[in-house]
């Protein structure tokens, strides 16, 4: 058991090392899939994939991240899951990661289920 | 006039067939419904039929960005002033990033000149009602498949969800015909379709996706009713 938590933070580790001598996100977030063992470490997120708000207009959602960033998708290209475990995000902190070849497709990962709703606002304005 | 269309096609054909080198013959739009299925993945020909793309039903001679009930228009589009036509169509399926700099689509071009001119006669014939639509159901559930996408209203009771509760890292989904199942909550998709095709409201549906049949995505009406629908985390009872 000690063993088994005292690896997600070699993981960390690692992944802080990965993030602060690669410059790109893609390399470091390549290099995070690779260290989480096929499943992703969100708890340590990049400014351009830290949601910090999510609108809902029409069929469509506008998710900005933490960078400035404002990504747009289809309803049906926006998939929300949860990740209650160390690995997942931050509580409050929900996390996009991109998906699909053209890149158009992605996942909102939240720490818990009911973060999702109040999380997203319906409105069609900027 | 459409004589004379039909004329120049003709021509054109003919030329085609006895010089090989002139690449481009006027387009086919049945040729232009094949090669259009690359772009169904994020196009509907359906009017008012909206997914990563807009719908293309009514696209000719439109100015760009002004398909009614699309609201996800890069701002590069929306200020262009490109009216399409042939000629700005065929730019554009050529190199969409080179023509409009800055435009949210990712596709990279279809370099066939001829494959061009197909498309582009089908886009106009679907707006002149000489074609019929193309992606009338969309695209499949996950959208890679291209599969037929199904009315969620008339769901089978094994796709009904009638209680979805969440303990730990496991989500446990009931559906209309009894069955219970268990789910690691890193397979199972939350998503919402606001369509017609979408679930009635307070009635999720539930889809199988993936190879191994370990996922699943579970689709609402709208997000307002994700989290208020999913239960308490844990029963007392659990350890």
């Amino acid at each position: 058991m000690s063993r088994s938590r005292a690896f997600p933070g070699r993981r960390a580790a690692a992944l802080v090392v990965a993030a602060l001598t690669l410059p790109g996100a893609h390399a470091a977030a390549s290099l995070r899939s690779l260290i989480g063992g096929g499943r992703p470490l969100l708890r340590m997120s990049f400014a351009g994939e830290r949601i910090t708000a999510i609108r809902r207009c029409g069929d469509g959602y506008a998710v900005t991240t933490a960078d400035g960033r404002t990504r747009e998708f289809w309803e049906f290209n926006l998939r929300f899951k949860t990740d209650s475990s160390l690995h997942g995000p931050a509580p409050g902190t929900p996390v996009l990661l991109e998906s699909g070849m053209q890149g158009d497709r992605a996942y909102a990962i939240f720490s818990r289920p009911q973060e999702i709703s109040r999380f997203i606002r319906e409105s069609c304005g900027a | 006039m459409k004589i004379d269309r039909i004329r120049v096609e003709h021509l054109g054909a003919l030329l085609s067939a006895l010089i090989p080198c002139v690449v481009s013959a006027a387009g086919n739009p049945e040729r232009g419904a094949r090669v259009f299925r690359e772009c169904a993945a994020c196009h509907s020909t359906v009017p008012g039929r909206q997914m990563t793309g807009p719908s293309l039903a009514s696209i000719w001679e439109r100015k760009a960005g002004t398909v009614p009930g699309f609201t996800r228009y890069s701002a590069a589009l929306e200020k262009s002033g490109v009216t399409w036509d042939a000629a700005t169509l065929d730019k554009w399926l050529a190199n969409p990033a080179a023509f409009i700099p800055g435009t949210a689509m990712s596709f990279r071009g279809l370099a066939d000149a001829q494959s061009r001119a197909d498309v582009i006669a089908y886009l106009q014939a679907v707006a002149e009602g000489r074609a019929p639509a193309a992606g009338k159901n969309g695209p499949g559930m996950g959208g890679m498949m291209g599969g037929s996408r199904i009315d969620l209203k008339s769901a089978p009771p094994a796709g009904q969800v009638t209680r979805l509760t969440h303990c730990k890292d496991t989500y446990t989904v009931t559906t209309a015909d009894g069955r219970v199942e268990k789910v690691w909550e890193f397979n199972l998709r939350l998503k919402t379709d606001s369509s017609d095709l979408g679930p009635r409201a307070g009635h999720p549906v539930a889809i199988g996706a993936g190879m191994q049949g370990d996922r699943a995505s579970i689709v609402f009406a709208g997000p307002a009713e994700i989290s208020p629908f999913i239960g308490a985390e844990c029963p007392r009872t659990s350890p």
